[in-house]
């Protein structure tokens, strides 16, 4: 044992100066944290009074938009729910579809334009989007759809967010446009009566048919036999809608070159 | 009848409704044009076009329905972006739609615009150009169509000698043109984007192509999700969504590019892993001499090496703030003959006030190290706007140039512009007109003063908001009552707001149009709807004034012959295309391009007839004949394996070269610092660009609801340190003062991009914080672009954003 | 008379007259097709096969014909199959 009192004065030693290394952390925290209220106490000068004090950054992210805000309050458990399996029971109200159709407009210009993105990104890193989307998956009770098509890493190409993606801007109005875009067909040809619907849409970077018609689909758009999984089996796709026709170099029709 | 027979009846009934409906054209019975690629699904008569936004040129298939774009998809046939579209493309059809087109001629009286007809318009300008037309300009843009481009073109050089016609692409690819100028005595890239496709290594030299040209930015890191090993080296000022995906993020100073090429050269001769072999057979060296001239004086290999000597990479850190490891890290890369190494760049070479130095440079340590002229092996500029390639440089719209590379200087290239337009010897005037910074001074510029141009018609831009220092270069001409500017727009822009006449235009997929992309390619498309009210193409209103100018008997409209500069024939008949109602009764467009294809193989950059272009999703040039009749395209150029004017067992050839050796000048440039570097006063270096959400001044893509709410405002970027220091949080309202302007803005801190410190980042999309109030108009001496990325600014933090106050 | 699919066809001819002359001779003698009146460069007509299969075929076959610049499937009638066992693909 008597070897071990100069072995402890040291361990002591590192213990207080963890202690204030955590304490000296928790105070430049706090500061780091009521950086605002230091201002609104020193403005500089050229502050006018009537200016309400910025908001510290605990007010930012309460005033950040949608269901990624709320990730940092419970989205981990939330997330291992997951999405229903293939053998869920599938209910298709009737007055589903239209309700379905009607939502997925309001969130794209026209049938097949990409959707816009309902909640905050991160502006510079766009490869955080395949966590959720990927392969789908429920975040604080919202569904993050599986991408409809192959992975493409470069997200916000195509998809843009719904509102001013500084911190704290409030939405101005959008400027009038006066284009109508393409409807969503609101369903596919059938043969006879009972014979499987061919596919309405391009499918066209839409492959992923699960995306909206698996059992993470909205109602109405929700197969009933999410089970199947070989969807082109009996549901044909369109060449024209698809571009298939178009083989690209045949001669020019009704056209006729410079005499 | 009986059943089958009805049957028959009805399969025939239903085939002559469809050859009816196909017969009848793309929208009226007076477009008697019909692409190959219209198809019917659904009501929805779909065809090809290219996009309308950048220089990638990516096609699109454009859905129409009852006289409406209602859809748009990326065109799956297409060798550019293979069905893939950015936001921006996928929107393109809302262009046309925002609700405050122009419709109506407008004529200027005091604080109002009132309409007047297109009669009055057109004669209004032709004696405006009557009145001196020396003083009579045309300001175009890389979004002219290759004939709209053509026809000012002809007006301007060919009908009012007076060569006074620039572009904005004089803003935005100037340097690039006299780079590839300076390197291999003809313009453009010799690779193209299958070159992203074979890649490497991919160096970005201050490009942010994630949101610039992202449809090619995907193109390349999609590689990654197939397997395949890509390095992307980012180097920049400023931190951006292509540094996300970048494996090296090499941040430099401001302005220091130079002494990063110039360390690699450094090394690449100290270590010996320069390509002998290349050098020896296709390179000569070169800088300048007492006078700087665009060709400079030949120097030894040794005396080149010798100048290299001073860029250590010890020596580059100091200047640069790049780590020595970083330049080594690059000298390592381009000394490995097993590579193949793409650079790419834009805005960031080209807007520099040592631009023609910076991109000979880039291409001088590709030609060096040998990496050139194999797929994947390249240094290829991109451009900004979809046509900067077709009409600017390929037409020549420049105040120096003529179609097909030819240039007003050469007594050789005007006799052969003369001849093919039947003019009389000695019609083109040898002197250039001005460039656009002197152009708009002197138009600014009371006429005692100098200022010697007092009309400017400004077609397919907005210089209002894309000039720098605009208070200075346009807004003082309204004070001036004897200048008179007169702008061809479709919406209600702040160059409209500023103009004396205001013509409605038609765009995109309201006209027959071509354009070229960044890789040579040239594409066309056929109108598909018509333009709202009486709003009409471009290339009607430059044909209706030369017709008037004819008919109120000035001598340039003639030809030789003393027929019409723009006489069209159709069975022995002149087609009288400028009244309106006949201009779609021929393809103008075609006929121009057939006249215009006759320029084309001076230097080499051939092209197809027009119907080769209907048929493709475009042609790379030179676009050969084949011995079977067949044409086909280039996509390497001066590759023997690829290019058919390469000399057989050559290997390489640049067939242009200013030594007229067959080789490439590899030059010197030393580093310099920038004409205004921040000091006490002004301590930060503002840099200006864009965002993927809009396009150049935003007059389209801020009238379409999905992009404007997506980036509704401009904003400042600030490094995190310096805003700590300054105390600025996201949100607050700063004042950024320049020497020549101020403007406040409010803050971003770590959002779209992170500038280095000691620099601020501001896009230049938004008309109500037109930042270019602050930019520097000083350029590159030769190729006259300004410089919009570098100047010196001050930050002062004015107030939270009153937004936020509750 | 065995049942036979019907098909509407649309052809978009050369507008060269040479070639339209000659590919029009060979249309004409074709014993499975009914032309319609021409529109401009384009024609309708009728075909009728004894299979699916062999209007593939015509249709593969007026394709790679010289002077034929498209062939445009407007109508098929399956209505004389009914009742028969599925076959090829669909």
């Amino acid at each position: 044992m008597n070897g071990g009192a100069p072995s402890q004065a040291p361990r002591r030693l590192a213990h207080v100066a963890a202690a204030l290394t955590l304490g000296l952390a928790f105070v430049g925290f706090l500061r780091g944290v009521r950086e605002t209220g230091h201002h609104a106490a020193n403005p500089p000068p050229t502050l006018a009074a009537s200016y309400a004090p910025a908001p510290g950054y605990a007010e930012l992210r309460a005033v950040q938009r949608g269901p990624n805000a709320r990730l940092y309050d419970g989205a981990f458990p939330a997330l291992s729910r997951g999405l229903p399996g293939p053998g869920a029971s599938v209910e298709q109200p009737p007055e589903a579809r239209s309700a379905a159709v009607a939502a997925r407009a309001a969130r794209r210009a026209y049938d097949g334009a990409p959707p816009t993105i309902p909640h905050d990104v991160d502006q510079q890193r766009a490869p955080a989007c395949l966590a959720c989307h990927e392969s789908g998956a429920v975040v604080a009770g919202e569904v993050a759809r599986r991408m409809s098509h192959a992975r493409h890493d470069n997200c916000l190409q195509c998809h843009v967010v719904r509102a001013d993606p500084r911190p704290g801007a409030p939405s101005v109005p959008a400027p009038d446009n006066g284009f109508v875009g393409l409807t969503s067909p609101l369903r596919g040809a059938r043969a006879y009566d009972g014979a499987p619907p061919t596919i309405p849409h391009s499918t066209w970077m839409r492959e992923q048919c699960a995306s909206c018609h698996g059992p993470a689909g909205a109602p109405g758009l929700r197969s009933t036999h999410p089970h199947r999984q070989s969807c082109t089996q009996c549901h044909t796709p369109s060449a024209g809608l698809d571009q298939r026709e178009l083989a690209g170099t045949a001669g020019p029709a009704g056209w006729s070159p410079v005499p | 009848m009986d059943r089958r027979d009805w049957l028959k009846a009805s399969a025939l009934g239903a085939a002559t409704a469809a050859a009816t409906r196909l017969a009848e054209g793309a929208t009226d019975g007076k477009a008697r044009l019909a692409s190959p690629h219209r198809r019917e699904e659904g009501g929805v008569v779909w065809d090809k076009a290219p996009c309308r936004f950048c220089g990638t040129g990516c096609h699109v298939q454009v859905g129409v329905k009852d006289g409406k774009v209602v859809a748009v998809q990326g065109d799956q046939h297409a060798e550019v972006n293979r069905g893939l579209l950015c936001v921006k493309g996928y929107h393109v059809g809302l262009a046309l739609y925002g609700k405050d087109r122009l419709t109506k001629p407008l004529l200027r009286k005091g604080d109002k615009f009132v309409p007047i007809s297109w009669d009055d318009a057109i004669e209004l300008i032709a004696r405006r150009a009557i009145a001196n037309p020396a003083g009579f300009a045309v300001y175009g843009s890389g979004q002219w169509t290759i004939p709209e481009g053509y026809a000012a073109q002809k007006l301007i050089k060919g009908g009012l000698a007076n060569n006074q016609i620039d572009p904005n692409a004089r803003l935005c690819m100037a340097s690039a043109v006299t780079g590839f100028l300076a390197t291999y005595g003809v313009d453009e890239p010799a690779g193209c984007y299958d070159d992203l496709d074979r890649a490497d290594v991919v160096i970005l030299w201050g490009n942010n192509p994630a949101e610039m040209h992202p449809v090619l930015f995907s193109r390349l890191i999609d590689r990654r999700s197939r397997g395949e090993k890509v390095v992307l080296i980012d180097l920049t000022t400023r931190h951006t969504r292509s540094s996300a995906f970048a494996d090296h993020v090499i941040l430099f100073k401001p302005n220091t590019d130079l002494a990063v090429a110039n360390g690699i050269a450094h090394l690449l001769l100290a270590r010996g892993t320069y390509d002998k072999s290349f050098v020896d057979r296709h390179c000569s060296f070169r800088a300048h001499g007492a006078e700087p001239t665009l060709e400079g004086e030949a120097i030894s290999f040794d005396d080149y090496k010798a100048r290299m000597a001073a860029y250590t990479p010890e020596k580059v850190q100091e200047l640069s703030g790049v780590s020595a490891a970083s330049v080594r890290l690059l000298a390592d890369l381009f000394g490995d003959p097993a590579l193949r190494i793409t650079s790419l760049w834009c805005m960031g070479m080209n807007q520099h006030t040592r631009g023609t130095a910076i991109n000979s440079l880039v291409h001088g340590v590709h030609l060096l190290s040998g990496h050139f002229g194999k797929p994947g092996d390249a240094p290829t500029s991109l451009t900004g706007q979809p046509s900067a390639c077709g009409t600017v440089r390929e037409v020549g719209t420049l105040a120096h140039g003529l179609p097909g590379g030819l240039v007003v200087t050469n007594e050789q290239h005007r006799k052969q512009a003369e001849e093919i337009w039947n003019l009389p010897p000695g019609r083109i005037n040898p002197k250039p007109g001005h460039h656009t910074v002197e152009l708009w001074r002197r138009f600014s510029t009371p006429r005692e003063e100098g200022g010697d141009i007092d009309t400017i018609w400004v077609q397919v831009t907005n210089p209002g908001q894309s000039l720098p220092n605009v208070h200075a270069l346009i807004d003082a001409s309204r004070k001036l009552s004897d200048k008179f500017l007169i702008v061809s727009d479709v919406y209600p822009t702040q160059t409209v707001r500023l103009a004396d006449l205001v013509l409605p235009s038609a765009m995109w997929v309201e006209k027959n149009g071509m354009v070229g992309n960044s890789e040579r390619r040239t594409q066309q498309w056929f109108k598909m709807v018509e333009p709202p009210g009486d709003a009409r193409p471009d290339l009607w209103q430059t044909l209706a004034v030369a017709r008037k100018l004819y008919e109120l008997g000035v001598p340039g409209m003639k030809d030789k012959d003393g027929k019409f500069l723009f006489h069209l024939e159709r069975e022995g008949k002149e087609v009288p295309f400028w009244e309106y109602e006949r201009f779609f009764d021929v393809n103008v467009d075609e006929a121009l391009f057939e006249e215009y294809r006759r320029f084309t193989r001076a230097k080499h950059k051939d092209l197809a007839p027009y119907s080769e272009y209907v048929k493709a999703r475009g042609l790379r040039w030179p676009v050969v004949q084949q011995p079977d009749q067949t044409w086909r395209e280039t996509k390497f150029r001066f590759a023997e394996f690829d290019d058919p004017y390469v000399k057989k067992g050559a290997g390489i050839e640049f067939y242009h070269s200013t030594t007229r050796d067959g080789r490439a000048q590899v030059w010197f440039h030393p580093y310099e610092p920038p004409p205004e570097s921040p000091d006490d006063e002004y301590p930060f270096w503002l840099c200006t660009g864009r965002v993927v959400e809009h396009w150049h001044t935003g007059s389209m893509t801020m009238r379409i609801p999905q992009l404007h709410r997506a980036m509704p405002q401009a904003y400042v970027e600030i490094n995190r340190d310096d805003a700590r220091r300054l105390r600025i949080q996201s949100g607050d309202i700063v004042t950024l003062e320049s020497r020549r302007g101020k403007l406040d803005l409010p803050a971003w801190i770590d959002g779209r991009g992170s500038p280095v410190a000691g620099s601020v980042f501001v896009p230049f999309f938004d008309e109500t914080l037109l930042i270019n109030r602050l930019t520097l108009e000083a350029h590159d001496p030769f190729s006259k672009q300004p410089d919009y990325k570098k100047c010196a600014v001050r930050l002062t933090r004015r107030a939270p954003d009153p937004r936020k106050a509750r | 008379m065995a049942p036979m699919p019907i098909g509407g066809l649309v052809l978009t001819l050369d507008p060269d007259p040479a070639l339209r002359e000659s590919i029009l001779a060979a249309l004409t003698a074709d014993p499975r097709l009914t032309l319609g009146q021409p529109l401009g460069v384009r024609l309708p007509m009728v075909a009728e096969t004894l299979t699916l299969d062999d209007g593939d075929a015509l249709v593969r076959e007026l394709s790679a014909a010289p002077g034929v610049l498209f062939v445009d499937v407007v109508s098929v009638d399956f209505s004389d199959r009914e009742g028969e066992e599925p076959h090829g693909q669909t």
